[in-house]
């Protein structure tokens, strides 16, 4: 059963099931569960990656967090890219953090690109394979005989179509092939990567759209803040921690150890904005 | 105690210490999140909104100070036909890289153009020195103000 599979065969094994769910604006979302292919591992389950909908758009999902490098939009062009559709039919989406979904979810050192550069692109590849499976399935043809563009198969002997879409179910319940078998673009096919492409989020970020970490709130948030000792490797020798914790709303104050930094900090809750010298104060709002 | 303000065109009742200043008020309270927190000292520009029509530094200005006056922010700003202007030429240039400066960039730039409809290289640098964007975008703002300033959709790249 371990065995890559291609083109991928009908399984009835109860661990691989379709999954259909209402979502905003109508229609049904359509996810690939398939945890029962452990030579798909790492990226068992594309849809984590992918979801796709009956009229052919295309979440992808940017298992990196954005913090303006452009993982955002990055990550999911590498997966449209292999997928062969439009990045125009293409919305995306950020991951939650999940390590148990996803692999090495960090900023840092320029890597997204040079990590994730073939891993992503496997996954579209990868998709792509069964929703041509399963077009060509249900034609009676061979996948091999089968084409792809913009989130259509074609089988031009027979002048059939099939958008992605419109088979998407029938492919859910098809094998994924070990993401080490799966065949990639040769990079001059390429339509998305290499091309200038707009940062996704720009026409809401001009409209000052809440997509920062200090724009996040959630019930009973609490705010800390803490005011570093004014000298490198100082030490806090006092602090009127007793009137701060007495200020309104303060839940707490007290000195950090951080290391040779010694910090003060306070959390709580009020409308207090006047720092007291040396001493964070936090407010709820 | 409560303060009333005028925000995007709709009055709001808020009962905060008069020494808050307005930018945690319009993030906390209003829940208005496109003002941003930078620096804290009114010399980063994130902050901006209109006062009366003039750009402010947000993190510095007591609430108190603030009631009673028409305030614009960034998620009021696309209401006005400059403002949408400068959004579209933003886009179109494609200015930003992270985004946390531009809503205060913005804001700078259309109380530029309310005053001056068409400022000079060196105008629009002055107007626009008080606005910090570790992403160095300066050069793309610049071409989007004067994309806005002739209000025509330009190449796409």
């Amino acid at each position: 059963m371990d065995r890559p599979l291609n083109p991928p065969e009908l399984v009835s094994s109860r661990r691989t099931f379709l999954k259909t769910a209402a979502i905003a604006g109508g229609g049904l979302l359509v996810t690939f569960s398939l945890s029962g292919c452990s030579r798909a591992a790492p990226a068992s389950r594309l849809d984590a990656f992918v979801r796709i909908t009956p009229d052919n758009t295309f979440t992808i999902v940017a298992k990196n967090p954005e913090i303006g490098q452009g993982v955002k939009t990055m990550l999911p062009m590498l997966i449209a890219e292999e997928l062969d559709v439009d990045w125009s039919q293409v919305r995306t989406e950020q991951a939650d953090f999940d390590p148990v979904l996803y692999e090495g979810q960090f900023a840092g050192g320029s890597m997204a690109t040079p990590l994730n550069f073939e891993p992503m692109r496997r996954i579209g590849a990868a998709m792509r394979q069964v929703l041509v499976a399963a077009a060509a399935k249900s034609w009676g043809v061979s996948a091999s005989d089968c084409t792809t563009a913009s989130g259509v198969v074609h089988h031009v002997a027979s002048h059939r179509s099939a958008t992605y879409g419109s088979v998407a179910t029938a492919a859910a319940s098809l094998r994924v092939p070990a993401l080490a078998s799966v065949k990639l673009k040769d990079p001059k096919q390429f339509r998305i990567i290499g091309k200038t492409t707009r940062n996704v989020d720009a026409p809401r970020l001009v409209q000052g759209a809440p997509l920062f970490g200090i724009d996040v709130a959630v019930p009973g948030m609490l705010y800390a803040v803490f005011q570093k000792c004014p000298v490198f490797g100082g030490r806090v020798e006092k602090a009127n921690l007793d009137t701060v914790r007495k200020m309104p709303g303060v839940r707490h104050a007290f000195v950090v150890e951080a290391g040779s930094r010694q910090t003060f900090a306070a959390e709580g809750s009020s409308q207090s904005t006047e720092l007291m010298p040396g001493v964070a104060i936090v407010a709820e709002s | 105690m409560p303060y009333e303000l005028h925000v995007n065109g709709r009055d709001h009742l808020v009962d905060v210490d008069g020494d808050t200043p307005l930018l945690w008020v319009l993030r906390d309270t209003l829940n208005l999140k496109g003002a941003k927190f930078s620096c804290g000292e009114g010399m980063c520009g994130a902050c901006i909104v209109h006062i009366d029509g003039r750009p402010v530094h947000t993190c510095r200005l007591k609430v108190s100070a603030a009631a009673g006056s028409r305030i614009t922010t960034i998620e009021g700003i696309g209401s006005t036909e400059l403002g949408a202007r400068l959004q579209k030429a933003w886009l179109e240039v494609d200015v930003l890289q992270c985004g946390y400066c531009q809503p205060g960039q913005i804001m700078s730039a259309a109380a530029l153009l309310q005053r001056n409809p068409s400022p000079s290289d060196d105008e629009i640098t002055a107007a626009m020195d008080g606005n910090i964007c570790r992403c160095g975008t300066y050069l793309r703002i610049r071409e989007a103000i004067k994309r806005a300033v002739r209000g025509t959709s330009g190449r796409e790249t």
